[in-house]
């Protein structure tokens, strides 16, 4: 919570990029409570390691820091998001909270004699699942790499040219 | 009051059990972790000393030799003179992004030895995505090095950081596939399960037999992800005088060292697990019943064995990281690119496609 804070109230979209990074890391950090090592390994990997990489990558192209203290702290637009982020959460919290938990659990046992059948007589099925999920996931690792390697090389003078402009 | 004094006593007695257990418990976890440490510590050491000594026998001249014998404690040296020098921050740049950035280099690589299987089932934790979490930690590296880049506020540090995100991203990508490969080989992702399906021929039975282009893609991607000559763009002396390095002294600048040959040591080692069998003694079949014998006997000297079999292994390949060093020149930005998604790339997806129609096949 603290980092999705972070995000939105940064004046520096640099420290906002790399709150993200750490809001992408805690996430990861909730996969590997809930006993998704695989998922959390895949969170960090996809989002971590690419996309939020991809996305300092743009920012750090930006102008200096001196720029964004001109800006108002708040404005009316900053106002209606509050509130429709407020209530949005708080809409959630309620729903967790009268979500009777005890009918999901009884409907999870039937799914597991389930995966037990399949684990038992179609391993393999299981095995090729999981690689062609890999393998989905790769694809979305080669858009995010094509997109950053074609935004670096035309960048590059450009970059030097705001480097020397911030200098 | 006796009967009082009875029960304070049971009742601190008991105390003093439990905490006991609890500290007992607490040692016990915190043991290897600080075990492994020690180990990796003592490996960076030795791995300073050695590109010292071998530089030198390359270049034909004297290395270290006058701190302790034959010059092995330069790099204790070296870090206490690191620790001794001040600690510089450029004024105008960013102090938070500045101070963190070597932290996560060095963090995100320590975390990647616990899934390293140094013995026969001698392995910090054995987790059914080892492999995996080691691609995935390895990635989080560029943010530190972004950061760092552009907290120096200097246009030369700026350039380090891009060409480092730019280069990791590119060659992490054939390396994940190399990977995937070996996975689809040893159906998992655990590197003691790769361990072991590479035990069943012996010496025929290494992943480098059955994937030697995988072999050969892997060496070279993991060379760039460690960033060693020929692919030390970030840091490029004489381009960038040390890239994202530049604005650096004292004990922050020993951390981006550090990170670097701790970087180079666990890829030696992956290279080990993956493709050399890891652990497994290679001994022709003259030998194994001695060892077996000897096995029955010795429980300890096994472990030892496995040790001993796994860093001589590793040995090679840091050998060749360092020889490579001091006898290739420099790659351009733009050829470093090509190299990696035209060639490296096409060739891994290849090896993968193979890889998973010979398993179909065998099925």
């Amino acid at each position: 919570i603290l980092g999705s804070l972070g995000v939105v109230l940064f004046m520096n979209p640099i420290f906002s990029a790399f709150s993200l990074g750490l809001v992408l890391v805690c996430i990861s950090l909730f996969y590997i409570l809930s006993n998704s090592h695989f998922v959390a390994a895949s969170q960090l990997l996809i989002y971590v390691g690419a996309i939020n990489v991809l996305i300092i990558f743009v920012v750090v192209f930006m102008n200096g820091s001196k720029y964004y203290q001109d800006f108002r702290l708040w404005t009316v637009g900053d106002g209606i998001t509050l509130m429709v982020c407020t209530s949005i959460f708080v809409s959630l919290i309620t729903t967790i909270l009268d979500t009777s938990w005890r009918e999901i659990i009884w409907t999870t046992r039937p799914n597991q004699i389930i995966e037990q059948d399949l684990i038992s007589t179609s391993q393999q099925i299981g095995i090729h699942l999981v690689e062609g999920y890999v393998i989905g996931e790769l694809c979305q690792l080669l858009d995010v790499g094509l997109v950053g390697y074609q935004l670096m090389i035309p960048s590059l003078p450009f970059a030097s040219q705001l480097v020397n402009h911030q200098g | 009051m006796i009967i009082y004094l009875t029960e304070i006593q049971d009742i601190h007695f008991f105390f003093r059990l439990e905490s006991f257990k609890e500290i007992y418990g607490i040692i016990w976890v915190f043991a290897p972790i600080l075990i492994l440490i020690l180990g990796i510590t003592i490996s960076v050491l030795a791995i300073v000393w050695l590109e010292r000594e071998i530089s030198a026998g390359i270049q034909q001249r004297i290395g270290p030799e006058y701190t302790g014998p034959f010059g092995v404690l330069q790099a204790l040296a070296d870090g206490t003179k690191l620790l001794f020098k001040e600690n510089l921050i450029p004024s105008r740049g960013d102090i938070r992004l500045f101070s963190i950035g070597p932290s996560i280099s060095v963090i995100s690589i320590i975390i990647s030895y616990s899934v390293i299987p140094f013995g026969y089932n001698f392995v910090l934790s054995d987790l059914n995505i080892g492999v995996f979490l080691w691609i995935a930690i390895s990635s989080i590296a560029p943010i530190g090095l972004l950061m760092s880049g552009y907290g120096s506020n200097n246009k030369y540090s700026f350039l380090g950081g891009l060409r480092a995100a730019a280069q990791s991203i590119s060659y992490e990508i054939p390396l994940t596939l190399c990977v995937l490969s070996i996975s689809l080989l040893s159906n998992s992702l655990s590197t003691v399960d790769i361990v072991d399906a590479q035990s069943k021929y012996g010496f025929w039975g290494w992943n480098l037999w059955r994937q030697p282009m995988g072999f050969i893609v892997f060496l070279i991607s993991s060379l760039a992800e460690c960033e060693r000559l020929p692919f030390d763009l970030p840091e490029a002396e004489e381009e960038l005088v040390a890239g994202y390095q530049t604005e650096y002294s004292g004990i922050k600048f020993g951390l981006f060292y550090v990170a670097s040959y701790l970087n180079l040591f666990i890829s030696s080692l992956f290279v080990t697990v993956l493709y050399f069998g890891g652990s497994n003694i290679s001994i022709p079949y003259i030998f194994v019943s001695d060892f077996f014998e000897i096995n029955q006997t010795y429980g300890v000297f096994v472990t030892i064995i496995g040790i001993f079999i796994t860093l001589a292994k590793t040995y090679l390949f840091l050998f060749l990281s360092i020889a490579t060093r001091w006898t290739l020149p420099r790659l351009r930005i733009d050829q470093l690119l090509n190299l990696g998604w035209k060639f490296l790339l096409p060739i891994s997806l290849g090896n993968l496609l193979l890889t998973t129609s010979s398993q179909l096949f065998s099925l």
